[in-house]
Formats: structure tokens, sequence, C-alpha cells
């Protein structure tokens, strides 16, 4: 269904000089999703914006909005609008004038103009403050003002390019809330750039991870912290622990031995995996959990863990851990308040166990 | 108590050589030129030394010499008009360019600085004599049968007194110009704005002050030029510069002289106290 689509992009390639910062990216958007590209700084993701939004024409590739195809028009022509980084609010104009710029190069008509920029003002509740310029609003009313000006000429898309980045962690949450209720209201597809996992996975109807110019995994947030495609994935996403290793045996069930000699029973998630290859084991700390006696039977992995330290978390317990047997750290994560928790003590020896579905494997360099 | 005076004076101390030079150079001259304007000239150089506001008087009345106020302020005026748009041509295009071609267009603005102001004005005379270079080849094309007049002309200092006020005006605009966030324009082009638009509602505001402290610097400079309408000029397009020059060396009316010095003076203090008012209106906006 193309027509349910506001953006596709088939096969961007972007070259500056020798160096490639985008290879072969291709995606679908669906019309009113609140999308991120989540990567690195230097994965290439503000050039994909810039690209969507016509600032930077990609070396090869093509763009769609809105089924029209539009890789050659350039920025102003498109129909997208851009919240930058650090907000760009034009210092010679009040909080009128920047929401209205928009429209005013649009040539709407002056009442349309008035009419809009007192919605918009509304809906983003600075009723009052139109008259005040740039330098004299804080950073959030600025931010609010920087997305009123990008609404305003109506686009197909509202492209953000990390526009909490600037703000405090206080101010970044009410932001992240504030966001997420402007996207309800509008119904517009918002496309949101960051290195911030945690706003993609709060936020996002859909997330692509991307690295080095690639995008690695397109997906919901579920689909990408459950079945991440790679190791890349898994660790970016969410915590993990890693053990590297070879892949030791297939059959019946497959192992894999660190670099250290522990055996683990894993969960391969690579097809191209194959036996003596490198592999690298992915198990998340919510996934390690310490075993009683009448449990043993059960858990797939099984291990002596010398309990380094634990740090309190208000809700959980993180309880950093080596192995006995092969002194590899790694940490999982206890609920507080339980029988469990409450024993637990640095120093001690504890038998703890990863069930075999949520140790991932993927094939390693 | 005393100590406690010297301690806080104590970070002037360094200041002291250089007020020292100031009061001798600048503020002595200046006292004694005030005073030399309000005394009488008698023949022979010779001056009494009274008030009076008589020299004063004598060139505020006197329309030839209001006429050569007028024309000076003209000049001024044709120049700024003249280093406005093309200097900002230049500055533009030293902002947008980027590694060599950016070095070279700087070391273009600054070479010209290097080299003496009455050399560069006789390198002038030479480009725009009846028989130089520029006339010589607009008859080789065949433009024009006989060499034009360009040279001791008005248009002819207008152009000097702008190839030496362009590179302090390409510089402040330029300083300018580098702090306009691009992001502005990223964003104003993004609303839709055209090349055209994004200049007019953008670049021009933003870099306003710069046009304006430039042009302000521009205006003086050929206000009180003195060697350009000497050299590529007529004695018609002589400023008041060069008139109070002549009443002192020539003349040697030095009450005359020094009176007209001190009422371009006044003149150009009123014009940066304009300045002053309007700049603070724009840079309110600024920061």
């Amino acid at each position: 269904m193309a027509c349910n689509l506001s953006l596709q992009l088939e096969k961007i390639i972007k070259k500056y000089g020798e160096v490639t910062a985008l290879e072969d990216v291709s995606l679908d958007v669906r019309d009113g999703d609140f999308f991120f590209l989540l990567g690195p700084s230097g994965c290439g993701k503000t050039t994909l914006l810039k690209i969507i939004g016509g600032l930077e024409q990609p070396s090869q590739g093509s763009v769609k909005i809105m089924g029209k195809e539009v890789t050659s028009l350039p920025a102003n022509k498109r129909n997208t609008s851009t919240v930058f980084q650090e907000w760009a609010l034009f210092p010679h104009m009040n909080v009128r004038e920047n929401i209205a710029f928009g429209m005013r190069m649009q040539k709407k008509k002056k009442a349309e103009i008035e009419k809009t920029v007192d919605e918009l003002l509304n809906l983003i509740r600075l009723e009052g403050h139109e008259k005040r310029m740039a330098f004299e609003l804080s950073g959030g009313e600025q931010q609010r003002v920087a997305i009123a000006r990008a609404l305003a000429t109506k686009p197909d898309i509202v492209l953000l390019d990390e526009p909490l980045s600037n703000l405090d962690l206080t101010l970044r949450q009410q932001m992240r809330i504030e966001l997420k209720r402007l996207h309800e209201q509008i119904g517009k597809t918002f496309i949101y750039v960051t290195h911030d996992q945690t706003e993609a996975l709060t936020m996002g109807d859909a997330i692509v991870v991307m690295d080095k110019g690639h995008a690695v995994q397109v997906g919901t947030p579920q689909e990408i912290y459950k079945n991440p495609a790679n190791d890349y994935v898994a660790t970016f996403i969410g915590e993990a622990n890693e053990f590297r290793g070879k892949v030791h045996s297939l059959t019946p069930g497959p192992i894999l031995r660190t670099d250290a000699g522990l055996d683990i029973k894993v969960n391969i998630r690579d097809k191209d995996i194959s036996k003596n290859g490198n592999a690298i084991a992915i198990i998340r700390p919510e996934h390690i959990t310490i075993i009683s006696d009448d449990e043993e039977e059960v858990m797939d992995n099984k291990f002596e863990a010398f309990i380094d330290d634990i740090v309190y978390f208000g809700p959980s317990l993180r309880i950093f851990a080596r192995l006995e047997k092969t002194k590899e750290t790694f940490f999982f994560d206890v609920t507080a308040d339980t029988s469990a928790a409450n024993e637990v003590r640095r120093g001690q020896v504890l038998k703890v166990g990863a069930s075999k579905e949520f140790t991932l494997c993927f094939k390693a360099d | 108590m005393l100590d406690n005076v010297g301690k806080r004076y104590k970070y002037l101390l360094p200041v002291i050589p250089v007020l020292v030079f100031f009061l001798i150079f600048f503020i002595y001259p200046l006292v004694e030129m005030v005073r030399i304007s309000f005394c009488r000239s008698l023949p022979y150089g010779q001056m009494e030394r009274i008030f009076t506001l008589e020299n004063y008087v004598r060139f505020l009345t006197d329309i030839f010499y209001l006429k050569v106020l007028w024309r000076s302020f003209l000049l001024g005026i044709a120049v700024t008009c003249v280093t406005i748009p093309l200097g900002f041509v230049l500055a533009y295009a030293l902002w947008t360019s980027k590694g060599l071609k950016r070095k070279f267009l700087y070391f273009c603005v600054l070479f010209p600085l290097f080299t003496n102001l009455v050399i560069r004005l006789y390198g002038w005379r030479i480009i725009l004599s009846p028989t130089g270079p520029v006339n010589v080849t607009l008859q080789k094309l065949g433009l024009i049968a006989s060499p034009l007049k360009l040279i001791f002309t008005f248009p002819a200092v207008v152009l000097g007194l702008f190839s030496e006020c362009a590179p302090y005006y390409v510089l402040i605009l330029f300083s300018v110009l580098t702090l306009i966030n691009e992001r502005y324009i990223d964003a104003a082009i993004d609303l839709g704005a055209s090349r055209i638009r994004v200049f007019f509602e953008i670049i021009w505001p933003l870099s306003l002050s710069g046009v304006i402290s430039g042009a302000v610097l521009t205006f003086i400079w050929s206000f009180g030029a003195y060697a350009t309408p000497m050299i590529l000029g007529k004695p018609i397009h002589w400023t008041a510069a060069i008139h109070a020059e002549r009443q002192i060396l020539s003349i040697r009316d030095w009450p005359f002289g020094t009176s007209i010095g001190i009422i371009l003076l006044v003149f150009v203090v009123l014009v940066l106290f304009i300045q002053g008012r309007i700049t603070k209106k724009t840079q309110t906006q600024r920061s």
C-alpha cells in the first residue's frame, strides 16, 4: 500500500569526496508515524535527515515524499520542515515573526497567517509571548517555538534533528512528553534523529538503527529490543553482557566457547554462523537470575558467580559479578525487596543462570 | 589609607606609557589646534592670541567654503554608496568560499594594503590616463574612437577612494558575516525561502551592524580624504581637508586652517554619535 507511506528512500548513497557517509540506505516510513533514526554520532543519521529535507543531495538513490519523487527538488520546494539541533530561531525576529516566516514565504494571506500563528501559540502553550525575541526565551520555550515554526508551513513530514540534546535532563523528559502529545494532536509524520536510545525506545512508533552509513535494522521498539539483528543493535539498544568466543558445536544444541574457555548454550540468531567461526553471545541483565536449588535443573546456562559490587537503582539492584572459573565479568539486575535481593552480599559466591532462549548468538568479526 | 589607594590603582600602572604618549601626541596637539582656531590671523602668518569666533563665522558664512564642505559630504556619500553593495559582494564571496579560494580572495583583499597609498594612487593615474591600459584596450576593441576623459574626474576620485576603503569595509563585514549561524540559512531555505529571500530576510538584517560600521568608516575616510582628490581630481574635487592644509601651509593662515579642521572633526564625531545610536538598536536585537 504505497499510499500509506509518507517517505520512501531507495538505495540512498552519499559520498563526500572519498568518504562515504551513507551506503545504500533504503527505508519506508508510514504516514503519521513517529519514526526514529537512531545511531551513534558519525553514523550518517543527520546526513540522511538533510537528504530527506533537501538540504543535501544524495550522490545516488531516490527520495519520495507522499509518493512523489522529490530527489532533485531543493529544500525550499519540498513540503518538509526541520527542527534543528540548536533550534536556529531567527535572532532578529520575535516569536510571532519566527513562526510566521514559513507562511510568509508561501505567500499566504495576512489574516490566515495571523490565525495559524495564534493556533500554534496555543498548541505550544506560549500565548502572550509572541512579542518576545528568541534570546529572551528559555531553552524549552525556544524549542517549542522552533517546533511551531516547523509546523506552520503544514509540512507532510516534520524532521527533528536531536532537538532535545541542548536541554537539561528534567526539561528533556518534559519535552519528550510534550513532543509525543504534539505528534498525537497533529498526526503528521515525525522523523526524529537521536543518539539517545531511551528517546527512541520510549517515543518511537518505529526505529531504524544506523551504523557507519548503513541502516542495520528497522522495526518497532519491541522488535528491536527483543530480536536485535546483530550484536551491534543488541548492545546499542538497551544494555547487554557480551561474551566473545568461537562456536564450539552446532548439534545437538549450539554451544559457544568463550575466549576464556566457558561453554554457553546459545540461541543462534545469525544464519551465516559456522562451526569454529568467531561469535558473540549477548545476555541482557534482566535475563540473568539467581538460581535457587529447586530451579537448578531448568536453567540452560549455570555459572558460579563471585559478587563484586551491588548498586542500588531504586526499583532494582544491579549486581556486578565475576565468573568463578574464567574470571569474565558481567552484570545483572535483581528486583529490589525480593528475598534474593535482600540476601545478596558483596564477596558472596552465588549460582546464577540464563535461559538459552535469551542468550542470543551472533556472528562476530 | 594611602596604601589602600596605591593598591587599588596599581593595575593602572602599565597604562601610563600609553597615556603619556596619547597626551603628548594627541590631546596636546588637539587642544593647541582648538586654541589656535579661536585666534585672530595677522599678515605674514602671524596671529594675535585673543578669543574670537571670526574664523568659524568666516567658514560657515562663505558660500565657497560651504560648497567645499557640501562637496566633501557628497564625495563621502558617493563613495559609501558605491562601497556598500560592491564591498558586500566581495565580503559575501569571501564568506561563502572555502579553502584555497578563500585564501586567495583574502589575499586579494589585503594585498593593496601592503602598498603605499600614494603609489597606489599614481597607479590609478596610469591606468586611467588617456594613453593608459583602459583607454588603449577600449580603442583596440573599437568601442571608442578617441580616448575617454577618465582621470581628474569625480568618478576617478570615487574609484580611488573605493579602492582604499573597500579592504576595511570588507574585513569588517566579513567578520560580522562569519558570526551568522549557517543554520539560520538552512532553516530559512527549509521553510521555503528562495536564495534571494534568504539574503534579504536573513543575511542582510543580520549583517546590518557590519554594513553600518563599514559604511561609517568609509564615509569618514572619504569625507576627510586628502591624497586621493589631490592626485586623482581637479581643484573642484578638493575636500575641506585639502583646503585646511592649504590655509595652514601655503597661505599660512593657521587660525582659519585649524578652524576648518575642527569643523571637520565635529562633523565626524556627529556621524559617529548617530551610528552609535543606530547600532545600539540593532545590537540589542542580536545578543
